[in-house]
């Protein structure tokens, strides 16, 4: 099994300004209105009257455990060994939309022609580019940058193999992360933050 | 202070076909249970009211998972012609749509098989319990293909199993029944980790009992009046149906109350219930499906047979509320069903 890939992301450094997803949409060619590949959105969190909106910038996770490939009755969805990026085979998805049930992020989209799409950690182009493409690369060895990492502005989105990411990363983060099945570092800055575990 | 936001994901990823399918299957199983009650009956009485349900049975059970097929069908998005690729593209076995998929396959030759041995063939009934055969047979003569019913009843009375196979067949059949209904309910539980509202303990006992009730409610309706079915049957299998929608209503009150303690995907399904259309769904599913009928069954024991309230008419209302219950059950488990949310601290 290859080195794991994975998203470290820094709500701190989030201004919440979208560059993520409109160039997400721009490189893959998802329809402007609809397919959120990468989605922003300001959450407010605390009790009134100290209450704060905080910036979050989300895509798929590329789950450690990814459940959205243990329901899907035509294995279209495949967690590749060699860099543990989830792809999906889009000519075997038949639309049912169990991996939008299953997902706990969100994360699978559906064209119009009824068919699953989402991140692919940028190692290919448009919906399904993913499947099938040899091993993810570094920037340095003539892999993609992703475009949400490549265009935001404060720095927030970084993506790399996890034992990388993992030393950028404060020692809560990394606590974090172990302890979900997302193969994302959430930057943990502030005081008594831990992150976004997604169990109620 | 608690410091938190929540991030609530998508809902309503399935549409009203997803649960016309789940009240179709769930009926259908359940229609196929009481034909086998009635089979089982049957064998060892001669009234002929057995006869009568158990083939309208095997007819209802099939007729309801064919149509129940094609609403799973009509409900996928994508190209309509990749799902009947299924023998080569449902491989992933850890997914129970792909497990489901055989369970419905194989439910339907076997009560195909079932209604076509029982309606067809040279003791073949002459009544409206006989419906399939009288189809073929129209049909036939429409459109000129009148070798159709000939086959049909040659290979009925050729291949209809006797013995230790014949008992082998009823109680693979019963089994498949169970696995059908209880299929369903896994379909969605398997996500019950994410959905709140779709409890992996509750949710197959709660199917099973609903499918069941529904599918007694719909064989002996139709019995009743197609074949005027004797009054004291409907009776006792009208007294069945009441004590499985009593155990129906403790399975929904204990799914109802784990919501309460669920956490922020459960208190959410909670606030969905108990207002708007969820509320509608689940007073209309409980007042139809649970209520009514048992209140209906109380007055009738009460106040005897000869009273109005024992009449064809309202015993059949009752069985149609039973059924109207059954689909409203699965109306609710689609359109209120709610995802954990992310927590962001
Ligand atoms: S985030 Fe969703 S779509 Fe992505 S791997 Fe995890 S379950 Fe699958
Ligand atoms: S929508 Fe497509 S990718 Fe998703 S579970 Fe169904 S077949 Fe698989």
């Amino acid at each position: 099994m290859g080195e794991q890939w994975g998203f470290y992301f820094d709500s701190d450094k989030c201004i919440g300004c979208h560059a993520c997803s409109v160039s997400c949409k721009q490189r893959h060619g998802r329809d402007p209105e609809q397919d959120e590949w990468r989605t922003v959105k300001n959450v407010t969190t605390g009790e009134f009257p100290d209450v704060s909106s905080l910036p979050i910038s989300m895509s798929c996770m590329h789950c450690s455990d990814a459940p959205c490939e243990k329901v899907c009755p035509c294995n279209s969805i495949q967690k590749r060994e060699e860099d543990g990026i989830v792809v999906v085979d889009r000519d075997s998805c038949i639309g049912c939309h169990y991996c939008g049930w299953a997902c706990p992020y969100g994360a699978p989209t559906y064209d119009d022609g009824g068919i699953m799409s989402k991140c692919n950690l940028c190692i290919g182009e448009g919906p399904g580019g993913g499947y099938g493409m040899p091993p993810r690369e570094e920037q340095e060895d003539g892999g993609a940058q992703p475009a949400c990492v490549d265009n935001c502005v404060g720095g927030a989105i970084e993506a790399g193999p996890v034992s990388e990411l993992k030393e950028k990363a404060s020692t809560k983060a990394v606590e974090q992360f172990e302890q979900e099945p997302a193969n994302v570092i959430v930057e943990a800055n502030r005081e008594d933050t831990n992150a976004f575990p997604y169990e109620a | 202070m608690t410091s938190f936001g929540l991030w609530w994901g998508g809902v309503g990823h399935w549409d009203v076909f997803v649960a016309i399918y789940l009240f179709l299957g769930g009926i259908s199983g359940g229609a196929f249970l009481v034909a086998s009650i009635a089979e089982w009956f049957g064998e060892r009485s001669d009234h002929e009211g057995y006869d009568f349900i158990t083939r309208w049975g095997w007819t209802l059970s099939f007729g309801t998972i064919v149509v129940g097929s094609w609403t799973l069908l009509a409900h996928l998005s994508g190209p309509f012609l990749r799902a009947f690729m299924f023998p080569v593209k449902f491989t992933n076995w850890t997914s129970w749509m792909a497990i489901g998929t055989w369970v419905v396959v194989t439910f339907s030759l076997v009560v195909m098989a079932r209604m076509i041995w029982a309606t067809f063939g040279a003791e073949a009934a002459e009544d409206p319990s006989g419906l399939p055969r009288h189809v073929v047979d129209r049909l036939g003569n429409n459109l000129l293909v009148d070798w159709g019913i000939d086959l049909l009843d040659w290979g009925a009375d050729r291949t209809r199993p006797t013995g230790l196979l014949r008992r082998l067949v009823q109680v693979g059949g019963v089994a498949l029944a169970v696995m059908l209904v209880v299929y369903t309910a896994l379909l969605l539980s398997a996500v019950s980790w994410m959905v709140p509202l779709w409890n992996e303990t509750l949710l197959p006992p709660l199917f099973v009992a609903s499918g069941f009730s529904a599918g007694i409610a719909m064989v002996v309706a139709v019995t009743y009046w197609q074949n005027d079915l004797d009054s004291h049957l409907v009776h006792r299998f009208g007294l069945l149906d009441d004590a499985v929608i009593v155990a129906e209503a403790l399975v929904l009150a204990a799914l109802l109350y784990t919501l309460t303690t669920g956490g922020y995907g459960a208190a959410r399904t909670l606030d969905g219930l108990t207002s708007g259309t969820g509320l509608l769904l689940l007073v209309g599913m409980i007042s139809a499906g649970l209520l009514l009928p048992l209140v209906i069954s109380a007055a009738q024991q009460l106040l005897g047979s000869e009273s109005a309230l024992a009449s064809k008419r309202v015993t059949t209302a009752k069985f149609g509320l039973v059924i109207t219950g059954s689909f409203l059950l699965r109306l609710l488990l689609i359109f209120t069903a709610v995802q954990q949310p992310i927590i962001v601290t």
